[in-house]
């Protein structure tokens, strides 16, 4: 039947029976208490708002009609057909007459519906049966008492996300789900006697870390002053609005006028729910051309002039039939809209701007529309979009439950950071998508694709998101290339029937497979693929991958491979000839955002920033290279950390000579460490401003000079400098110098000021074709520098100090080593 | 060989004989491809598909189109998914890579003895594609520069506008974001003359220094804004 010409026939038989058989439930968004019982058939999303209580009856059985769209209202939550709590809902089964949730017409369709969806508010269900749902229950914010209920046979079967939501269960069924419970970003969940097993990928996954707090500015209002009340009216002309303004009604404006709104200004709206949906009507409809022009000192406000504010207040800054003239929002703020900013067929650039605790921040559709620097921050939605052409660039969407969302448009997505999004960071279907150099973290889904024809996915970070780093469905043409893929729960790359050229990524440290195919068609090739917890790549179809030239970081191949070998009615990976190294990865952005690892060979093509409270590990065998002027600025933790037979070498790309790179220019960036390290070619390994820094085990050769710094204070072991220009430089520095090897540099040790601070000794300094230590003019402090081994010739002959010019410090390097240490370059 | 199988030897043989040698029945399709320009395109290559799922290899590929744009392949008679795709590295399998040009969705064809395809196939790479879904009033134009300033270094928090007459009053007619570092712009404006400045306060001040006039036909680029012209 489910090939039949009759199947449409049938399932609408089916469907017209079963709305004869049973109540049909009013769908949309409930605005009175609602009692349910006996059958219940529910054809359309339903909403439970903040204040209104839908109550269950034992025995109830609800039916639900599936449906998949591309819906456009911002108070749902999901394509599918879902039941939404914000206010209460009362599930009242018995064991003897439980309350059952299913798919109307579940055995014939592979479709399903969403699931119950809590997003604040109470649900406090018992004995109750859900089934055949995306996820049974998904709890976003608000409480959930679960109590003798069976989650079956869903995709997921309970999901909670972060620490917020009140989540207890108690004598109740997991099964049969292909994942059974998901507590995400530290979940916290009060279990007691429940049975969570027989699912079918897994029975639990908790993922205990939680997505950083960012840093999310906003701005403020100017001095308040007494509104200017406006109600229903229609502005004709140039309209310029100033100061304080309190909308209680729709303002107009027809096509051929504009509206200028002058920096500082602040327009707040008063909430009107006159159909009681708990949704505010009162906004702009807007025809003409709108310039909205804040400035970073006075930016313009727009917000709820309610006490208490709340999302969707007010409805939104509407803008249709203008795409002439560009519609411009700059350095405005707005928020507690129904939707912040929605336009239809418009010319619209919104810049600087911030959004936030709206249902959704900025909805257009066949519209030309340029976003650039804005942040989108504890929206429902960030962003919506169809049909469109789209510049989205350098935003923040941080910590909305959906980031961006754009259908059947073409775009150009760049350097954007979706972090901490609870469902998915960006979301492309139909599109013709061109996504390079953003970063998406610490969201549950990064980047997901779908029914995309051509496009290239390049140089982003896919970071610690809790399912998967990128995941791609029947899309074609697809480039995905230099692509730095690091920590997501489950997959680093998830490929369900596409067409796809990847390669030159770095897949490492997913929780299960480094890449996870099914029904792909296309080549791997020239990927570092490495240390990713079950497979590096897992075939889970009958089809056949070519997978030559990339790395895995061992010999053992086959052990990280989940293919024909392992299942024969899986499809075979061609992976010879492998390559024994590790390709050349070219780090894509002018920063490392977020705490990661490095593996392999990782190119610097221009200077890169560590921030403050960032820590980047280096891990052993690495290989840093550097291009010509290219180096590290780094605020935060750098821990480069070889071993004895593992050393991490930071050198030039191309040349062979002091000076073919820059510095790793470390500046209050505490913490930092430098062990089992080879630095060459540099202008200067390192350059430490105010960090306290062990270097140990390092070696510094054919620099212009090894390590520069100033204050510190650092300790330098068991490291040899030879053949810089200078091996150490001190400028009011603090350092214990000792077990180095210092020779054949211009200058050894380069004492430029205030050296009372340092300690040299036990070292082997010698051989040094000026001096072996330097004091400078203006360094009028003694240097401390006994026990030290200085060759074979009289030490003062290559030490300059106040013996030679008076007014310096002196070296004290009396008592002498008469023989050299024996110093082994390794930190153990 | 026994009596029977003689016997049944002879009958295949005898049906060998009258019924007709199978047919294969086939046809040609045949048609060009050019730019999106209109330039007949050579090197091109038709993938046929036998469904519109064009994710994995083709069913068929036609030979490159010649010098006219002109491809030609012969295909067993029945409903096809034609696309035609060039590629910048002459690669032929594989998918598309930025720079690769194609023509889009798939056709839809039915070939039986002949079929010539009604209208040329139209490639182009995702950033051409990009352009011919234009979203914005045909009637205005995009106008590019940078503003500048007085030693010719872009100026930042700026922006640009034009003014419809010389008698410069009020906000100007037209405005665009503030710059960043870059100091560039971008103005649409629909055909006409315009007075071109530049302000660093919203809304500008009386315009204290010469305007710019500029004759807008069309997108332009390159029109950069100097803190004087009469410098």
């Amino acid at each position: 039947l489910k090939n039949s010409p009759f199947r449409a026939y049938f399932l609408l038989s089916l469907l017209a029976m079963l709305f004869l058989a049973a109540c049909p439930a009013g769908a949309g968004i409930l605005t009175e208490d609602t009692v349910w019982e006996g059958e219940i058939l529910l054809a359309d999303n339903l909403l439970v708002p903040q204040g209104i209580t839908l109550t269950v009856r034992a025995g109830a059985s609800i039916s639900v009609v599936p449906a998949d769209s591309t819906r456009t209202d911002p108070e749902y939550m999901s394509s599918l057909t879902e039941i939404t709590v914000r206010g209460g809902l009362v599930i009242e089964g018995t064991p003897e007459a439980p309350v059952t949730f299913g798919l109307a017409v579940a055995e014939e369709v592979s479709a399903s519906w969403a699931g119950i969806i809590v997003d604040g508010g109470a649900a406090r269900i018992a004995s109750c049966i859900i089934q055949d749902a995306e996820t049974g229950i998904w709890i976003v914010n608000g409480h959930l008492d679960l109590h003798a209920s069976t989650l079956a046979a869903n995709r997921y079967g309970l999901l909670s996300q972060g620490k917020q939501p009140a989540v207890s269960i108690s004598e109740t069924l997991i099964t049969r789900n292909e994942y059974g419970l998901l507590a995400l970003e530290g979940a916290l969940i009060d279990q007691r006697e429940n049975r969570i097993t027989g699912n079918l990928k897994k029975d639990i996954h908790y993922l205990p870390a939680e997505s950083p707090a960012l840093p999310v500015p906003s701005y403020t209002a100017a001095s308040p002053r007494a509104p200017k009340l406006l109600q229903d009216e229609v502005l004709l002309g140039d309209v310029v609005w100033q100061g304080h303004l309190l909308i209680d009604g729709l303002i107009r404006l027809p096509p051929g006028n504009r509206l200028i709104i002058l920096p500082g200004t602040v327009v707040e709206f008063k909430k009107k729910d006159s159909n009681g949906d708990g949704i505010g009507e009162n906004g702009l409809m807007l025809q003409g051309v709108l310039i909205a022009k804040g400035t970073a000192e006075n930016p313009i406000l727009f917000r709820s002039a309610e006490k208490e504010k709340n999302r969707g207040d007010w409805d939104a800054i509407n803008i249709f039939n203008s795409d002439g003239a560009q519609n411009l929002i700059e350095y405005c703020q707005l928020e507690d809209a129904y939707r912040g900013l929605h336009f239809h067929f418009a010319n619209v650039a919104v810049q600087n701007s911030i959004f936030r605790n709206n249902y959704r921040g900025v909805q257009f559709q066949e519209s030309a529309a340029a976003l650039r620097k804005n942040i989108f921050h504890g929206n429902i939605s960030a962003v919506q979009a169809r049909d469109s052409q789209i510049t989205f660039n350098d935003n923040k969407l941080l910590h909305n439950i959906f980031g961006a969302s754009f259908f059947r448009s073409h775009l150009d997505i760049r350097g954007n950071t979706f972090g901490g999004n609870l469902d998915f960071g960006l979301k492309i279907r139909e599109g013709y998508p061109t996504i390079a150099e953003n970063v998406f973290h610490h969201n549950r889904f990064g980047l997901m694709v779908s029914d995309a024809k051509y496009g290239s996915i390049s140089g982003n970070l896919l970071l610690k998101n809790a399912e998967s780093g990128l995941s791609i469905r029947t899309s074609a043409n697809m480039g995905i290339s230099g692509n730095f893929i690091q920590a997501n729960g489950f997959s680093g790359i998830s490929i369900r029937e596409a067409m796809a050229v990847i390669d030159n990524n770095h897949i490492s440290e997913n929780g299960e497979r480094g890449i996870g195919l099914i029904s792909f068609y296309g080549s791997i090739t020239g990927n570092d693929i490495l240390h990713n917890g079950l497979y590096a790549i897992a075939v889970e179809d009958g089809s056949d991958i070519s997978a030559p030239l990339n790395w895995y970081g061992r010999s053992d191949i086959e052990g990280v491979l989940y293919h024909q070998a392992n299942d024969p009615s899986r499809g075979r990976i061609t992976y010879a000839p492998a390559r024994e190294g590790p390709s050349r990865f070219q780090w894509p952005l002018p920063t490392v955002p977020l705490d990661l690892n490095w593996y392999g060979d990782i190119i610097v093509p221009a200077t890169v920033a560590l921030p403050a409270n960032v820590t980047l590990k280096i891990t052993p065998g690495t290989n840093v290279l550097f291009a010509a002027g290219a180096g590290m600025e780094v605020r935060g933790r750098l821990l480069a950390l070889g071993s004895r037979k593992e050393r991490i070498k930071f050198t030039a790309l191309a040349g062979r000579e002091a000076g073919s790179w820059g510095e790793i220019h470390l500046e209050h960036a505490a913490g930092s460490r430098f062990s089992n390290c080879d630095f060459e070619y540099a202008t200067w390994g390192i350059h430490g401003h105010f960090t306290p820094l062990p270097v140990i085990g390092c070696s510094f050769q054919d620099n212009v000079g090894g390590i520069r710094f100033r204050s510190g204070p650092l300790t330098i072991k068991n490291s040899r400098f030879s053949d810089n220009t200078i091996g150490i430089r001190s400028f009011i520095g603090n350092a214990l110098i000792t077990n180095c090897i210092i020779t054949r540099n211009e200058n050894g040790i380069f004492v430029r000021e205030r050296g009372g601070g340092l300690k040299i000794s036990n070292n082997n300094i010698f051989a040094n074709n000026n001096y072996n230590i330097r004091v400078g003019d203006f360094n009028t402090e003694d240097i401390e520098a006994v026990a030290n081994w200085w060759g074979n010739e009289d030490p003062a002959e290559k030490i300059f100090d106040a013996s030679r010019e008076p007014g310096i410090g002196f070296v004290h390097y009396q008592p002498a080593l008469g023989e050299a240490l024996e110093i082994e370059i390794v930190d153990n | 060989m026994t009596r029977s199988g003689i016997l049944f030897a002879t009958i295949l043989i005898l049906l060998a004989a009258v019924a007709p040698a199978p047919a294969f029945e086939s046809g040609v399709f045949h048609g060009r491809v050019r730019d999106v320009a209109g330039a007949p395109l050579a090197g091109a290559e038709i993938f046929i598909y036998r469904s519109n799922d064009i994710r994995g290899p083709a069913d068929f590929i036609s030979a490159a189109t010649d010098q006219n744009g002109a491809f030609q392949i012969t295909l067993p008679v029945g409903r096809y998914w034609p696309i035609a795709r060039i590629r910048k590295d002459g690669a032929r399998y594989g998918p598309l890579k930025p720079g690769d040009r194609h023509s889009g969705e798939p056709l839809e064809i039915t070939v039986q003895a002949e079929l010539v395809l009604p209208e040329d196939f139209v490639v182009a790479d995702l950033r051409e594609a990009a352009l011919l879904m234009k979203k914005t009033d045909a009637d205005f134009h995009s106008v590019q520069g940078r503003i500048l300033g007085e030693n010719g270094q872009p100026v930042e928090n700026a922006y640009a506008f034009a003014y419809t007459s010389a008698l410069v009053a009020g906000v100007p007619a037209y405005l665009s974001l503030w710059t960043d570092a870059s100091g560039r712009y971008t103005l649409f404006l629909p055909a006409g003359e315009y007075y071109f400045g530049q302000a660093t306060e919203f809304p500008p001040e009386p315009a204290s220094r010469s305007l710019k006039k500029i004759r807008i036909e069309g997108n332009m680029e390159m029109i950069d804004i100097r803190w004087d012209y009469s410098s």
